[in-house]
């Protein structure tokens, strides 16, 4: 009811004054709750024409910490593309990121004209003569990404600053997330954003306080406190627009229109506006969902049905005409989206979502989330089952809780959000649309018909990916700390993901909702680490788990183990002298007429191929069906197993029940003692084939 | 149309009367691309063998256990560049070698045995491998030149437009210009290599010119009398490749139908390679 108050409240023009969201788990409230520390109530009018945005207002920072601060630190995100020598540029190859390239004829850089602290009485003090760009990552001097404001004068605990802003924005050609493509507009990192100020190193570490405001890197680009936004945007009137939050106002004049977004317990905003846009609007109906599956979810998190109930939410997809066919598939991934998530984590505590769909050419702006406010991304044509746009939007509707409402530092434990979310997002996928269909295209064309069986699972993708880049870095990193951007998404996205995965096994699925609910509820609108996420887990698992999370997390390898042999043969009778019962008998081999037993020996050999050591068993299946396991610790490179049966062993599997879900080699992870060729007669014949193909193409050629 | 249908139905009726020659373009396209096949094989078995992913990997196409294989065998891969370009430059020769032959059979009123198939190829297999620099030399210009030309504007012109559709459609139309280019191209080095042997041209470069002559002149008729048989060749490999994905090899029966299903239209596709070489013996027979 509070969130339908609240919409109401804000169609209605009001500000929305009360918190998003109710605590539902009854959680204690946390002890640094970021909530309100910042507020920006700003105004924003774009030039379609130069694709500038010029922008003014006021932000408000309170200091929620116990030490007196003596300057604030912003992001100027847009200067990243102010040119070719700055950090995202250097690590973004001379841009290229994404398989887009940046146009050099379009730059885009973020000018702060004015900045003056707002005294109580009136007075201004200007704070930008003093200003100096800090380069707090790398020193590159050419970065104008961070800036340092000295205040004249203390900021005492719990003290509210306010300052006056006006700047201007020159949006670049899309790149990579802000940006225009013709008349589309991507307007994200457009104003001068506080970075995040922090007096503990570590969730129980205190420290000096410092500003956690990184450079603009390739890779990352969140972290920020939370706060309340204000925004009024003014674009021609002929512009749909989009942006986070609610829209409260919306008028026109002398073919402008202003509209005026609201929203608290957020920490960021961004919008976009497209002449093109056609938007449609579908609720969100919580009543809509089969109380089967909420039965299903309260039970595995241990809670009453009526206390996990969700919200309507009032969803509104932006999207090109040329795509309007897809519309149907968007909504049901959101809401499918909204409904898991929303289930499993918790409530969606805003009454709104925009999803946006950009045209041709805009692809460096898909894919992309902000608060309250996503972007998908398909290109025509785009078969059932394709997983476009399905995949991208849950995807990016599922940072809403990773990123969003637990607000991660992106920057130094991306996986934090992109892995918890690549993994969450990828339990939607499974439980809403199993696996997607991977047909090549040619020509810009799908070739469905000779590949609509070749299909992936997340957990496929997951696997794929951490075998290209799983033994590079460790999980856990500075983000502009990976070798390359590969790196840093190969291990974030499908490694991070079958890490959570395999924490299924550990802690077993029911467990480890309940431990990521709990981490959602405990650390929303709060700034957690990897410490506090495992904390979590060991909270609700029970023991500790340093020992799992020093494999998976901290190690720049990967997990795999092979049964290296398996042989099985009859125990040749056993020749020579032996003194039984005080007598001494010999036996002749040669003379015996059948010199085998009715006993198999079986020996096993299981290997660790890598420096990540974990406990694994094998089962080893024999002739008339019997199976028998075995146990290793894993820890040795390898181990021998003998074993005398009646029956000859047939074949040998590790984790028999998938326990091991880390292990990326399937192939190695099992033996047979017969052969099979039949892999290879299909593959060589086809090989055969396809050569002969070339062949006979080039011989009709030459 | 009349009389390109005739060709079309002439150059089917040679290749009817001389299975001799489409057998042996066959049997040489299939040898030649023996040793890659059984390369590739050999690296298969070796990794799944004793696996008991086998049978899965033998039935589909499964991503993660392909990206194994190319993770952990990536170099005995790497191997196969070289091995390719070796069995190329193999083809190529045996290749020539026996166009020299087939022009020689189907232009010939009466078929002709294995042994004078061979003779004929080993009279013609010098002429042809001295207009081989020429003839392929032109090939890749012409197409080169049009496929990069057209790219290059498709790219160009399509850069700021919106509308998907448009691009894709202006790209198919593109590659149907190219692929119209590619072939009368081809079939102009087809010209120059029946000058070659049937009318006894020993000089490369006077090969060249008459058979880029003879395409120039009537280049749609080159096309109407070269494209059907390219259609065919192609329309049969798609459709039978649908039918080819959808055989699960789960038993070696199956393993077996679908090579013989294969090779079924390997041996087709040799048959409308010779068919398209007596139509065009029989076209540039009639444009004299």
């Amino acid at each position: 009811m509070i969130r339908v108050a609240l919409l109401l409240a804000t169609l209605a023009g009001a500000p929305p004054s009360a918190p998003a969201s109710p605590d539902p788990s009854g959680a204690a409230p946390a002890a640094h709750d970021t909530r309100r520390t910042v507020e920006y109530d700003l105004s924003a009018s774009l030039d379609p024409e130069t694709h500038q945005v010029r922008g003014a207002g006021r932000v408000r920072w309170t200091h929620h910490g116990t030490r007196p601060v003596r300057s604030l630190w912003w992001h100027l995100y847009l200067n990243a593309f102010k040119n070719d020598r700055t950090t995202f540029m250097r690590e973004s190859d001379l841009g290229r990121l994404r398989g887009d390239a940046f146009d050099r004829e379009h730059w885009g850089w973020i000018d702060v004209e004015t900045m003056q602290i707002v005294h109580a009485d009136g007075a201004r003090t200007d704070v930008l003569a003093a200003a100096e760009f800090r380069r707090p990552d790398d020193g590159n001097v050419h970065d104008e990404t961070v800036l340092e404001t000295p205040l004249p004068f203390e900021v005492a605990p719990g003290e509210t600053i306010e300052l006056e802003v006006e700047f201007v924005s020159q949006l670049p050609k899309v790149f990579a997330r802000s940006g225009f493509s013709g008349s589309f507009h991507f307007v994200a990192q457009w104003f001068p954003k506080l970075g995040v100020l922090q007096e503990t190193l570590t969730s129980s570490t205190p420290g000096a306080p410092r500003w956690n405001c990184h450079q603009y890197h390739a890779t990352s680009e969140y972290f920020a406190d939370y706060g309340a936004y204000r925004v009024k945007i003014d674009v021609p009137e002929d512009h749909v627009v989009g942006a986070t939050g609610v829209r409260v106002k919306s008028e026109t004049k002398d073919g402008r229109a202003i509209h005026e977004y609201a929203i608290e317990d957020v920490h960021d905003f961004a919008w976009t506006a497209d002449p093109r846009f056609v938007a449609i609007e579908r609720k969100f109906d919580a009543a809509a969902i089969d109380p089967a599956d909420v039965a299903k979810v309260a039970a595995q998190l241990g809670r009453a049905p009526e206390s996990i109930a969700l919200g309507d939410v009032a969803v509104r997809l932006l999207i090109q005409p040329e795509h309007a066919m897809y519309a149907d598939r968007y909504f049901e991934a959101t809401f499918a989206a909204l409904k898991w998530f929303g289930l499993w984590y918790g409530a969606y505590p805003y009454p709104v979502l925009t999803v946006v769909d950009g045209p041709r050419g805009a692809n460096g702006a898909m894919g992309m989330e902000y608060p309250t406010f996503i972007t998908g991304g398909v290109s025509w044509p785009s078969p059932d089952g394709s997983g476009r746009p399905e995949g991208v939007t849950i995807h990016e509707f599922g940072h809403q809780y990773w990123y969003g409402l637990v607000g991660s530092n992106e920057f130094e434990e991306a996986w934090l959000d992109e892995g918890l979310n690549t993994y969450s997002s990828g339990k939607v996928e499974d439980a809403a649309f199993g696996p997607f269909m991977r047909a090549p295209r040619f020509a810009g064309l799908p070739l469905v018909p000779w590949f609509s069986s070749l299909t992936t699972e997340p957990m496929d993708v997951a696997r794929i990916g951490t075998m290209l880049g799983g033994d590079v870095d460790a999980l856990v990193r500075r983000s502009w700390d990976y070798r390359s951007d590969s790196y840093y998404g190969m291990n974030n996205y499908p490694r991070s993901a079958l890490t959570l995965r395999q924490l299924e096994v550990v802690l077993g699925e029911d467990e480890l909702i309940r431990a990521m609910r709990l981490y959602q509820e405990r650390y929303r609108f709060r700034h957690p680490t990897t410490a506090d996420f495992v904390a979590v887990l060991e909270e609700v698992h029970g023991t500790p788990l340093d020992d799992f999370a020093r494999r998976a997390l901290f190690t720049a390898d990967y997990v795999d183990y092979a049964v290296d042999a398996l042989k099985s043969k009859k125990r040749k009778v056993a020749a020579g002298v032996f003194d039984e019962d005080g007598e001494r008998r010999t036996v002749d081999a040669e003379e015996v007429e059948d010199d085998e037993e009715d006993v198999y020996v079986t020996e096993l050999v299981l290997r660790r191929e890598t420096s990540v050591d974990f406990p694994v068993t094998v089962e080893v299946a024999f002739e008339g069906g019997d199976t028998r396991r075995f146990e290793w610790d894993g820890e040795y490179r390898w181990k021998r197993f003998e074993i005398e049966t009646s029956s000859r062993a047939v074949s040998a599997r590790l984790h028999p029940d998938g326990e091991q879900r880390l292990d990326l080699r399937r192939a190695n992870d099992s033996r047979r003692v017969e052969k099979s060729h039949r892999a290879a007669a299909t593959w060589g014949a086809t090989a055969l084939y396809l050569v002969q193909t070339l062949w006979q193409v080039l011989g009709g050629l030459l | 149309m009349t009389g390109t249908l005739e060709l079309c139905r002439r150059g089917v009726s040679a290749a009817r009367e001389n299975l001799a020659a489409v057998t042996w373009r066959y049997v040489a396209s299939f040898f030649s691309a023996l040793p890659l096949a059984l390369a590739f094989g050999a690296i298969v078995d070796g990794y799944f063998a004793s696996s008991l992913e086998a049978e899965r990997f033998a039935e589909g196409v499964d991503l993660q256990l392909w990206a194994e294989l190319l993770f952990d065998r990536g170099d005995a891969l790497a191997v196969f560049a070289p091995l390719v370009l070796g069995a190329s430059i193999f083809w190529i020769a045996v290749s020539t070698f026996l166009t020299g032959g087939v022009l020689a059979t189907v232009h010939a009123d009466v078929p002709l045995r294995t042994n004078e198939l061979f003779a004929a190829g080993g009279r013609g297999f010098g002429r042809l491998m001295r207009l081989f620099p020429l003839g392929a030399g032109f090939t890749a210009v012409v197409v080169g030149v049009v496929a990069g030309g057209l790219t290059f504007l498709h790219n160009e012109g399509t850069e700021d437009w919106v509308s998907e559709k448009g691009v894709v459609a202006t790209r198919l139309v593109c590659l149907a210009v190219i692929a119209l280019v590619a072939a009368w191209a081809n079939a102009a080095y087809d010209l120059m290599k029946v000058e070659a042997v049937t009318r006894g041209e020993h000089r490369a470069r006077y090969a060249f010119v008459r058979g880029v002559a003879a395409a120039a002149r009537s280049p749609l008729r080159v096309l109407a009398v070269y494209l059907p048989f390219v259609f065919a060749a192609l329309i049969v490999t798609l459709l039978v490749s649908l039918i080819d994905v959808r055989i699960a090899r789960t038993n070696g029966v199956w393993v077996f139908v679908a090579f013989a299903l294969q090779q079924g239209v390997a041996y087709f596709r040799a048959f409308t390679s010779v068919a398209l070489a007596g139509a065009e013996v029989r076209l540039t027979a009639r444009a004299r």
